[in-house]
């Protein structure tokens, strides 16, 4: 799945270790959801949205589902 | 957090009796107190020095973990960081895919061992088909717990 973290989290120049600890996770968890490996669960994917100020369909692209 | 700090405190009581029982067990095996029950005197301290090698690497992991969970206890941050290690959702799920594969891999092979040692032996093969009876019942069990649970 396509998410916007990467670019939410540059322009707000964060690393990957302190996003994970802003939402409890892993730094590898994180670098997982970037590239698109691993489809984090609603309320990781909720904590994430939360923390950049944002809803969950603005971080995360849901139109490969569509298909 | 706070419940994760009871619960790394009951762990450290945990690992501290288990360090104590390995620490009684081998002096009251170097006494001579237990020894290995095994006739021959060559193989029963080949076997005692395999057991005490085995509990002494055991408490030195114990030991480990200890030290860790001591030092969470210690600092918020590093609570906080074994907290996510643990409950990481991405590792849970790769913990759960590679013990699936794994438990599946196990039994296709002891299916295998099943036939092939039938032709040799009766008592291993009758072991092997024991082991799947076992882990299939077992598994099953659990699927249904779970299936009822979630």
């Amino acid at each position: 799945m396509k998410t916007r973290i990467r670019e939410l989290r540059k322009a707000q120049k964060l690393s990957q270790e302190e996003l994970a600890d802003a939402v409890g996770t892993t730094r590898q968890t994180i670098t997982s959801i970037e590239v698109g490996k691993y489809t984090a669960s609603l309320p990781l994917a909720y904590k994430i949205a939360h923390f950049f100020g944002l809803t969950i369909e603005e971080v995360f692209d849901f139109s490969d589902l569509d298909a | 957090m706070e419940k994760y700090r009871k619960s790394l405190r009951i762990q450290n009581l945990l690992i501290l009796a288990s360090i104590l029982c390995l620490v009684v067990m081998q002096i009251l095996a170097c006494s001579g107190v237990f020894s290995p029950a095994v006739t021959d005197v060559h193989w029963r301290d080949m076997y005692a020095g395999f057991i005490a090698g085995a509990a002494f690497a055991m408490t030195i992991l114990f030991v480990i973990g200890l030290v860790k969970n001591l030092r969470a206890l210690r600092s918020e941050a590093t609570l906080k960081k074994l907290y996510a290690k643990e409950n990481d959702e991405r590792w849970a799920q790769v913990c759960s895919r590679a013990q699936s594969g794994a438990y599946r891999l196990c039994t296709m092979i002891l299916l295998v061992a099943i036939i092939v040692t039938g032709y040799f032996s009766i008592p291993v093969s009758l072991t092997c088909l024991t082991i799947v009876l076992a882990q299939s019942i077992i598994g099953a069990l659990f699927k249904l717990y779970w299936h009822r649970k979630l």
